[in-house]
């Protein structure tokens, strides 16, 4: 009795290895285009405009990288029309950076968000930015060869300034945390096409999920030490030259120098911490503290190398 | 089959041979079905009359007339009964016999049979010469350091291979005979205080029990008293190396020679015993460890990474990091076939060329690399076979098969590796998920002689671990591995091992 039960699992269980094995949709990685950059754009009222910038895999070509256009309501309506489009299968599990149009994230991204926080292929290490401009332009008339991939291009301009520490991490991960948190809001890099090249032209302020504000990279550093803590990179920032002036040593030719209001410094920064006081709740008053410990590179008046306190 | 018939013998009523020379004759080609090599020498001496009977195939005949003829007949005086064959004869090893069946065997095994007609017995001296090769390198084990002496096709010398390893008294030999027409002899071998009993009973039991006609090798017998004989891992441990049976021995466990083998086994082995090598007592412990560890990753790579290959290209490609997309997408783009498909042919390829190496002749086999290597892997490329970054692949894992110490486990690696392939094309990372579960479950399911096969794993022993996963230096092995249940614990004083000794003192 027991010898059958037995071999009727033996038999169910093999069945089931030859039977379930079809339900499994099967993605070869050569018939699917792989999408590694999207762009979203407002057009007309209600709609939106996608651009999504995906590589398939080609014997006869090297690195074939193609861009197509649709316009829909939702996008994943989007990637269906998209499909209708490609001889391969657009796939979004490769997807490393999107990018939405500055019109559309003045009206709020999060329900765009939303649905890559529900695709589960997509990772949380996706980069989130904002193009100063549209977006499509941004993914079409750059003047990035057509060998290269734009989607790692974009990827590696985010990844090495994040890791510079000259941009606050804007991952998928990132805006969200920073979007459901109390008391904190998103803080996305702005992309702009400058002469036909992508550069990181601002930085844009999010309240709840609406573009309200953007900061120029100059200020990009004083954010950054607000928000993080700051390790590597160096920054100038001007100081007060009145508070430096006894320690500037006077050298011969002093006299022939122009003495500015102003002294430039370049510092290395080996670590800092910050601690933020709220000091009247109604008004919203806030007492911030940095602590920086950083290295002078450079500086625009000599002062030796004596050690110094520096305060703004 | 043929039946195991120490028992019935038993009760085979004992018949001595006839008194008379010429009946005896008579009687020993009968008892020896006429065999051809039966050759008689007759000597008369004033009516005395004396046959010295022998095997030509079995018997040295140089040392035949040395030890029994000249001795005879040089004392042509004295008269021909048992008093003066044992006086005069100048053989280490003499017995007594007048049984037919006895005296047949003893000849068949090299031994002259002396017997002056009237006496009551007659005189068996061991005349034999037995074909074997002196000591060798290891072959299939081969080592770069410590010693490379292996074990002979003869248990003589491979006893006295093991005796002169280990003086100790406590070293027990059990004779033992398998087989009822080869009747091939063995001996157990293990340290009386030291190896738990039970496994010498276990060994003992089993070897008893067995009704078979015939065993070719040692490897035969280990797969005959295995615990479970339909899983492809090996749960008893051959070894050619005198040194390593020695090694374990001294640990507690138990060995059983055969003659005619040049393998001994051991047991219990445990799972991890079979990736363990005497190169790693004889290096320092940091280099034993790493090699050791180095093997176990090696394993697990062998066995997982073609596999995990197939899933991601089939399914998973998210998962691929974004430097590697694009070079593993264009290799894959020129091949016709579904990964799965890719990656058996190429694992196909590999095994042929592997077992066409070991079949062929050195010279040749050098041959084949190239071809194999060179010109199929090239080829297959170019042609649009296979994707390059597979090749790779495949051959890192046949590599990580090859560096498992022992021949069996690493065949069993390479085996396993097929089904998880199949899986994986199926069912994708789940697939590979239910095999390796499969895997563990089963692995932990096999015992060896009776004890558990993942041990010390599971059951958990971790003062056992500097043995078997992990090698430690030797002030922490001073206990024997307790899994092994050995009788006498302690290898050396904790104390002492730990102490550092001065330049002064």
């Amino acid at each position: 009795m027991r010898k059958w039960v037995k071999n009727i699992t033996i038999v169910f269980v093999s069945m089931n290895l030859i039977f379930l094995a079809g339900c499994l949709q099967q993605r070869p990685l050569e018939k699917l285009g792989l999408i590694t950059a999207a762009g979203f754009d407002l057009s007309k009222k209600n709609n939106i405009l996608g651009t999504v910038v995906y590589q398939q895999f080609d014997p006869l070509q090297k690195n074939v990288t193609k861009k197509i256009m649709e316009q829909a309501k939702t996008s994943k309506g989007l990637r269906q029309d998209e499909n209708l489009q490609t001889s391969h299968k657009l796939v979004s599990g490769q997807m490393r950076i999107v990018i939405y149009s500055k019109k559309l994230a003045q009206r709020g991204i999060i329900q765009l968000i939303d649905t890559l926080n529900r695709d589960p292929t997509i990772g949380n290490m996706l980069y989130v930015t904002i193009s100063d401009g549209k977006a499509v332009d941004l993914l079409t008339k750059n003047n990035i060869g057509k060998g290269s991939n734009l989607g790692t291009f974009l990827y590696n301009l985010i990844k090495q300034n994040v890791e510079g520490e000259q941009l606050i991490s804007p991952t998928l991960h990132e805006f969200n945390h920073s979007f459901y948190d109390v008391g904190k809001d998103p803080v996305l890099p702005v992309l702009k096409l400058r002469h036909g090249d992508i550069v990181i032209s601002s930085v844009a302020l999010f309240k709840n999920d609406r573009l309200v504000d953007e900061l120029k990279p100059d200020k990009l550093f004083f954010l950054k030490v607000l928000v993080d803590s700051y390790k590597a990179g160096s920054q100038e920032i001007p100081l007060n030259a009145k508070e430096f002036k006894p320690l500037i040593i006077k050298t011969a030719g002093h006299r022939e120098r122009e003495f500015h209001d102003r002294i430039y410094m370049t510092i290395d920064n080996i670590n800092s911490s910050h601690k933020i006081k709220v000091l009247d709740k109604d008004k919203l008053r806030f007492r911030v503290q940095v602590k920086l410990k950083s290295r002078i590179l450079e500086m625009t008046e000599h002062t030796g190398n004596r050690p110094c306190r520096l305060w703004q | 089959m043929f039946k195991w018939r120490n028992g019935k013998k038993e009760n085979e009523t004992p018949k001595a041979h006839s008194l008379k020379i010429e009946e005896l004759k008579q009687q020993l080609n009968a008892e020896l079905m006429d065999t051809s090599d039966l050759e008689f020498r007759e000597i008369y001496k004033d009516g005395e009359h004396l046959l010295i009977s022998f095997l030509t195939s079995m018997t040295d005949v140089k040392v035949l007339e040395d030890i029994i003829i000249k001795p005879l007949q040089a004392r042509v005086h004295s008269p021909w009964n048992l008093e003066t064959f044992q006086a005069c004869l100048p053989a280490a090893q003499i017995s007594y016999a007048n049984q037919l069946k006895e005296i047949a065997q003893a000849m068949i095994e090299g031994k002259g049979y002396l017997y002056s007609e009237g006496e009551p017995c007659g005189i068996l001296i061991n005349t034999g010469k037995i074909a074997e090769r002196s000591l060798e390198r290891a072959e299939t084990e081969s080592l770069v350091y410590g010693p490379k002496i292996s074990f002979t096709e003869s248990l003589e010398s491979n006893m006295n291979i093991i005796r002169a390893n280990i003086k100790d008294p406590m070293l027990v030999m059990e004779d033992i005979e398998i087989g009822a027409r080869g009747r091939t002899k063995g001996k157990i071998v293990y340290i009386k205080d030291i190896a738990d009993e039970k496994n010498v009973n276990t060994f003992k039991q089993r070897i008893k029990d067995l009704s078979i006609d015939h065993i070719p090798d040692s490897t035969v017998l280990a797969q005959l008293i295995e615990d479970n004989s339909w899983t492809v891992f090996p749960q008893l441990l051959t070894t050619e190396l005198p040194d390593r049976l020695s090694i374990v021995l001294l640990k507690g466990r138990v060995g059983v020679l055969v003659d005619r083998s040049p393998a001994a086994i051991y047991g219990p082995s445990t799972f991890f015993s079979f990736f363990e090598s005497t190169e790693d007592v004889y290096m320092r412990w940091n280099m034993g460890l790493f090699l050791r560890m180095l093997r176990f990753f090696s394993f697990f790579f062998s066995i997982l990474l073609t596999p995990a290959y197939v899933a991601v290209l089939t399914y998973h490609y998210e998962v691929i990091p974004s430097p590697l997309l694009v070079s593993l997408g264009e290799s894959r783009s020129n091949v016709p076939f579904p990964p799965v498909f890719e990656a058996l042919l190429l694992e196909f390829i590999i095994e042929l060329l592997r077992e066409a190496g070991a079949r062929l002749p050195t010279k040749v086999g050098q041959t084949m690399g190239i071809v194999g290597g060179i010109v199929i892997g090239q080829a297959a490329v170019d042609a649009g076979f296979t994707s390059n970054i597979l090749i790779i692949i495949i051959a890192l894992s046949a590599l990580g098969s090859f560096t498992t110490p022992s021949y069996l486990m690493g065949t069993a690696v390479r085996i396993i590796r097929f089904p998880i392939i199949l899986l994986a094309g199926l069912w994708g990372g789940v697939g590979i998920m239910v095999a390796f579960c499969f895997l563990i479950i089963h692995v932990l399911k096999l015992s060896t002689l009776g004890t558990p096969y993942l041990a010390p794993l599971y059951p958990l022993s971790m003062k056992d671990f500097g043995y078997s996963l992990l090698r430690f230096p030797f002030q922490f092995n001073y206990m024997r591995p307790l899994s092994n249940q050995p009788g006498d614990l302690k290898r050396y004083p904790q104390k002492k091992a730990k102490k550092k000794k001065d330049v002064d003192e």
